[in-house]
């Protein structure tokens, strides 16, 4: 039995600096630059994943659109977000005011995609002299949207995989529903 | 222009480009080298989608392309990885392309190089975001340093509220101590011996001192939480001065030290509260007896003040004198210079303190004069009944 390959485009939506571009190059190449290096415009990277769904293997090919957390993406970010099937929520444990900006996101991204599917990592778990952000704010918050979260740590990489195929499985799972 | 000149302008523009069919699969490839995938020659016959991934999840906007309804599509600073791991920035944009007769036959996948403007607009947001980190960070030490600060002034107060306590608590049954120690030494209850007037006169002694620091704290505790209300009135700052002098005329005789008066003449009333100048005046002549040794020489002198609307007094002595180290905290809560301590166990620490509270209080000033075994001058002001 060859296994099917399926497309699909990922977004990682959140204010700067909060390690957006490290997350995926975490998941994808399995590496960390301790280094901020503020990203521009938008960095497109592929990452297959294998997983069974309806009794078939698929190859999941994720598209992780890493946008920039900043004001010169906010007039192409909409476009940018079109045809995403799925978005990674992003916040800093220590910036609260991260976490405080993310309903703006989602609120885009869902006028954008309204069948899409959104997962929320909340980063940088690593900090732990530095968190302010309780894990219950977290959890309410994801509650509401009704999305699962996960405290990751892309420096670690605590979670981060289980993030991601976390994802691949509502994305496929999405699929199979329609 | 013949083909020459178009490639000219493409290499100078690091323009390149791909010409798809409608199936979308790459039929031709021009421009520089590695713009549009790694080898120019393998994009040839392969799937858009796979030289240029970005293009994924837009499938329905390009279909409108190739229908002719939808114009472009377009997506700048589109970050790829070169071959020695630098960031390229590309600008892309999907035109349709068309036959001679107008009908679509496929896309034109257009890739610009713009790293240069790339590479400047990201130093630009990499400046930007690190100043609003340190910025975000800086409120939110300056948030902490706020709380910190009500916490410690909540703690200052409830120490203040314990001192105050505390100290009426130990008044009262040392009132009651001193009174009775004084009807013994009285010999209103027997004779004694001269072992136990000796002993008495120790307990009545450190009660004094005791009392002395109770009296102090509880001062200095109402001055600190505002407590402290002055009734001010014109009065007549010399004859107060008087007042105290002549109170302190026997103690002065014991320790057979000389004091000189000058008052200028006609002196202007100053506003203020009776009771706290007579402590405060108490409190200069009592150190300044204190600490000079026997046989030496005091001073008081009231005369207008440098700055006008004010009145100064000076208290001098020829006694201990303070270092210069010293002078700075000598109006500090419980500081006693060493020569202090050594010539007078007796002080608290808390009568200069209370002293220049009292005076600042007032609207005036209190600073001095010193040199080491040569003795001190304490100069107050008194602001003018207007």
């Amino acid at each position: 039995m060859s296994a099917i390959t399926v497309n699909k485009k990922v977004c990682l939506l959140g204010d700067f600096a909060v390690g957006k571009t490290s997350l995926v190059r975490r998941f994808v190449y399995d590496r960390f630059e301790d280094k901020y290096l503020s990203t521009i415009g938008v960095k497109v990277s592929r990452k297959t994943v294998v997983a069974p769904a309806a009794g078939r293997v698929i190859d999941l090919a994720m598209i992780l659109w890493d946008l920039a957390g900043s004001e010169e993406v906010d007039k192409y970010r909409e476009s940018y977000m079109r045809g995403a099937a799925g978005a990674v929520l992003v916040c800093d444990l220590s910036r609260p005011e991260t976490f405080d900006h993310l309903p703006v996101y989602v609120d885009e991204f869902l006028v954008v995609n309204p069948q899409s599917q959104i997962i929320l990592a909340a980063n940088k778990s690593d900090l732990t002299e530095a968190l302010r952000l309780a894990p219950n704010q977290i959890e309410s918050y994801a509650g509401s949207l009704s999305i699962p979260y996960f405290l990751t740590s892309a420096k670690t990489g605590d979670m981060v995989e289980q993030l991601f195929r976390q994802l691949g499985r509502l994305l496929l799972a999405g699929d199979l529903a329609t | 222009m013949d083909d020459s000149v178009i490639q000219m302008i493409w290499q100078r523009r690091d323009i390149a480009y791909a010409v798809t069919d409608l199936e979308l699969i790459v039929k031709e490839v021009n421009g520089p080298q590695g713009l549009i995938c790694g080898e120019e020659s393998k994009c040839v016959g392969r799937s858009l989608y796979e030289i240029c991934p970005e293009l994924v999840g837009f499938e329905e906007i390009l279909e409108g392309v190739l229908k002719g309804k939808q114009d472009s599509i377009k997506l700048d600073f589109v970050n790829r990885e070169g071959a020695a791991g630098e960031t390229r920035y590309l600008a892309m944009e999907e035109v349709p392309r068309r036959d001679s007769s107008g009908r679509i036959t496929g896309i034109v996948h257009l890739v610009q190089d713009i790293t240069v403007r790339g590479e400047l607009q990201q130093q630009i947001t990499q400046s930007r975001n690190q100043l609003m980190l340190l910025q975000e960070q800086i409120e939110r030490q300056n948030l902490e340093l706020t709380a910190a600060n009500t916490e410690l002034r909540r703690l200052d107060e409830l120490k203040s509220q314990f001192i105050s306590v505390a100290a009426h608590e130990l008044r009262t049954p040392l009132t009651s101590i001193m009174g009775f120690v004084e009807m013994l030494l009285d010999k209103q209850v027997g004779t004694l011996t001269e072992k136990q007037r000796e002993y008495l006169e120790i307990v009545q002694q450190n009660g004094l001192r005791l009392l002395d620091l109770t009296n102090g704290l509880l001062e200095a505790t109402r001055l600190e939480a505002g407590r402290t209300e002055l009734v001010l009135k014109p009065e007549d700052l010399v004859a107060l001065v008087k007042t105290v002098v002549s109170q302190f005329q026997s103690e002065l005789s014991k320790r057979q030290q000389s004091l000189f008066e000058a008052y200028s003449p006609g002196l202007a009333l100053v506003l203020c509260d009776k009771a706290r100048v007579i402590q405060i005046v108490t409190n200069l002549m009592s150190n300044a007896s204190k600490y000079t040794p026997a046989g030496g020489h005091l001073s008081v002198e009231v005369k207008p003040a440098k700055e006008a609307g004010y009145i100064q007094l000076t208290v001098a002595d020829t006694g201990v004198g303070i270092q210069e180290d010293d002078q700075a905290k000598l109006f500090s809560r419980w500081f006693r210079t060493k020569e202090a301590a050594a010539l007078n166990s007796m002080g608290s620490g808390l009568g200069l303190y209370i002293t220049r509270a009292l005076v600042e209080l007032h609207g005036g000033k209190i600073w001095l004069e010193s040199q080491p075994n040569l003795g001190s001058k304490f100069h107050v002001t008194f602001p003018l009944a207007m």
